[in-house]
């Protein structure tokens, strides 16, 4: 009877299967990598006091988005439709014409109380609908951070990740005759705006690094003849000495939450890697082996610490946990290896590689496969993710001596460009978004 | 005795599940039989002429040929061709020579040339590329070569999401409908099923990407006689050969 009422199911299966759709998949694994063509006019002005402001806004998101190079923001002359009014759809024919597949459409006007009130849309020019509306408030001092905030409003809209062009970059500014190098503390808006002197050039500045969750920075100093690790608080411009060590401290990094600093401690000839909690002021050794260990750099769930050691004989790269436990080493490739920098996003660690006399800038996965060279340069150094884990800025020292340059990298590999300077500089650091 | 008890208790049922399982193969029968007829129905006519005309369309041959329209009125200009479709040799008559071309064969003689012609020195400007055409069938052929077309329409529309960790979980698939023109009627999100766009992740922008690249791409240029097929299809969008990893 069992079997008998098997039989039946399976027939009554077989009925109710429905016969195979034939439907033609295409299995589409080419595509045409490109800047996506957007359209962004001058922001429209309620009032002539306002026309300054609306233009130098759309100019900015315009060159933020360009830089990215995953944008190519068309040329306004090109446009066929005014915009007028932000809150009437456009005529996306208008703007189909002249290829654009994105379209932004924004306002600045001046506000009674003297604030400056930015409104902005981004319109999917074949879909006919609005992705994303926002608004912003601000004092009119602050146009530009208020550009790049909707830049990364589109940035985010249109990839799916976080912006980052509302972050700045913290580096050493050098001036004068080589022999003697006058090298200042500077920070700069991502673009390479509002550049600042952050020291006065009167003592050696090295290694910069943000607080991934502050606007704070570690370096390390000679102002007392000695080197030492600095925290720099950009919002009250306070400095101050990390620790009171008998010798040297240099190559300080912050931990994902901003509380600890990992840094390198030199005794008699001897680096290990030291972790200290910025809340106690309590540090704690974390390798203990005759060789030069040095670089350390936290991965973004702040468990492992990546570092850079000549244990083995040459240059590098090992991971460990963050308290010192399981070191091993993970780089494997040709040549020396060192200043291991996590990514953010975790996925990736990128490295400063020396091989065949050229110094260049790689990545590679935690696990130390996957090892890919990305910048293209004679003498490449000194790595530092954006926040979204997606570009990479580092210092470029030009051949013969004619100075040094910061450049910036797609993690792909593409779109590597200068980045403006005033005048030569190093050893750059990116900072988080500012909050 | 035991086992002969126990034949006889099983024979009855082993001829029952006989039974049902053959009613069941005739019933799952009809509908294969039922399910292909319909689909011959619009197709069942020989492929041949049409597989020439893709191939036209496909390689990019037809402009480069057209400067040319065959001239029955000068047959003499021909050279004839040597029957292992080599390239022709203008200079020299070849020493096995046909007798010259009647002038109605001009024409079939000016395609043969072209071909063969074609096959070993193809024009910088084709798009060539290993046709895939299985032999299991007429409608295999079509349906593969239809894919080829709808690929090759597609490419350049589709910037493909860069730099996810974890490309393998970006693949997007979406069911086109296309009006007869070309132009697309109607999109349908197959996988995922959903996402939430005014939160945008990495997933999300994938799946707006592909839905520029559908519309951006369009309108489509498709054989007209064979709309049945192309009326709907999926494009699975797939980024993995592009991220870095």
């Amino acid at each position: 009877m069992r079997l008998f009422g098997i039989a039946v199911a399976a027939l009554l299966a077989i009925a109710a299967a429905s016969p195979a759709s034939a439907t033609l998949t295409v299995d589409v694994n080419q595509g045409n990598i490109q800047p996506l063509p957007i359209a962004i006019p001058d922001f429209v002005a309620p009032a002539p006091g306002d026309v300054a402001a609306g233009q130098n806004i759309a100019k900015v998101v315009r060159a933020d988005l360009e830089r990215s190079g995953l944008f190519r923001p068309l040329d306004p002359n090109s446009f066929i439709e005014r915009i007028t009014n932000i809150n009437v759809a456009p005529n996306f024919s208008n703007w189909r014409v002249i290829s654009a597949q994105g379209l932004v459409t924004g306002q600045a006007a001046l506000q009674p109380d003297g604030r400056l009130r930015v409104d902005f849309r981004l319109w999917d020019v074949y879909g006919g609908s609005q992705m994303l509306g926002l608004q912003y408030f601000t004092q009119p001092a602050n146009w530009r951070r208020i550009a790049h905030m909707v830049s990364d409003a589109i940035y985010q809209r249109i990839t799916g990740e976080k912006g980052y062009f509302d972050t700045r970059i913290v580096f050493i500014s050098e001036s004068g005759p080589a022999l003697a190098r006058k090298k200042r503390l500077a920070v700069m808006d991502e673009d390479g705006a509002n550049p600042i002197f952050l020291t006065n050039g009167s003592y050696i500045v090295l290694t910069p690094r943000f607080n991934p969750t502050a606007q704070m920075i570690a370096y390390m100093s000679y102002i007392v003849g000695k080197p030492r690790v600095y925290l720099f608080d950009l919002e009250s411009g306070r400095q101050e000495k990390l620790g009171d060590f008998p010798n040297m401290t240099f190559s300080p990094r912050f931990s994902p939450d901003g509380n600890f600093v990992a840094m390198s401690l030199e005794q008699d000839g001897n680096s290990d890697i030291y972790v200290m909690d910025l809340r106690t002021r309590k540090t704690a050794r974390l390798t203990y082996d005759p060789g030069i260990d040095t670089s350390p750099s936290f991965s973004p769930d702040g468990k492992f610490i990546t570092f850079e050691s000549d244990r083995g004989g040459s240059q590098q790269i090992y991971v460990m946990n963050a308290d010192g436990s399981n070191p091993h080493r993970i780089s494997f490739g040709k040549g020396q290896n060192g200043t291991p920098v996590w990514s953010p996003r975790g996925d990736l660690i990128a490295f400063t590689k020396v091989e065949d006399a050229a110094i260049r800038i790689g990545v590679m996965r935690p696990d130390g496969s996957g090892e890919r060279m990305l910048s293209t340069g004679w003498e490449d150094e000194g790595p530092t993710w954006s926040p979204n884990g997606r570009v990479l800025m580092f210092t470029r020292t030009l051949q013969g001596g004619r100075g040094s340059q910061i450049w910036s990298i797609d993690v792909t590999g593409r779109n590597e460009r200068r980045v403006t300077t005033p005048g030569d500089a190093s050893d750059p650091a990116w900072s988080p978004l500012i909050q | 005795m035991r086992s002969s008890a126990t034949a006889e208790r099983v024979a009855p049922r082993l001829g029952l599940v006989v039974s049902v399982l053959l009613h069941a193969a005739l019933v799952a029968a009809m509908f294969v039989t039922f399910t292909r007829r319909i689909d011959l129905g619009e197709n069942a006519l020989p492929v041949v002429p049409v597989d020439l005309v893709t191939v036209a369309d496909q390689t990019n041959i037809a402009p480069v040929a057209a400067p040319e329209p065959p001239k029955p009125s000068e047959p003499q200009m021909m050279e004839p061709v040597p029957q292992e479709l080599q390239a022709p040799q203008f200079d020299i008559a070849p020493e096995k020579a046909k007798p010259a071309p009647k002038p109605q064969d001009a024409n079939a003689e000016k395609l043969q040339n072209l071909i063969a012609n074609l096959a070993q020195h193809p024009p910088a400007n084709a798009r060539t590329g290993p046709r895939a055409v299985e032999g299991v069938g007429a409608e295999t052929a079509m349906a593969a070569d239809l894919s080829s077309v709808l690929f090759s329409e597609i490419r350049p529309c589709w910037n493909p999401p860069l730099t996810s960790p974890h490309p393998e979980t970006l693949v997007v698939v979406y069911q086109i409908s296309l009006r007869r023109d070309g132009t697309v009627a109607n999109l349908q999100l197959v996988s995922p099923p959903y996402v939430n766009r005014d939160n945008p992740t990495p997933l999300s922008a994938a799946v707006e990407a592909a839905e520029r690249a559908v519309n951006t791409c369009q309108p489509y240029r498709l054989p007209q006689d064979r709309y049945g097929e192309w009326r709907r299809f999926n494009f699975k969008f797939d980024p993995r050969d592009y991220t870095a990893q």
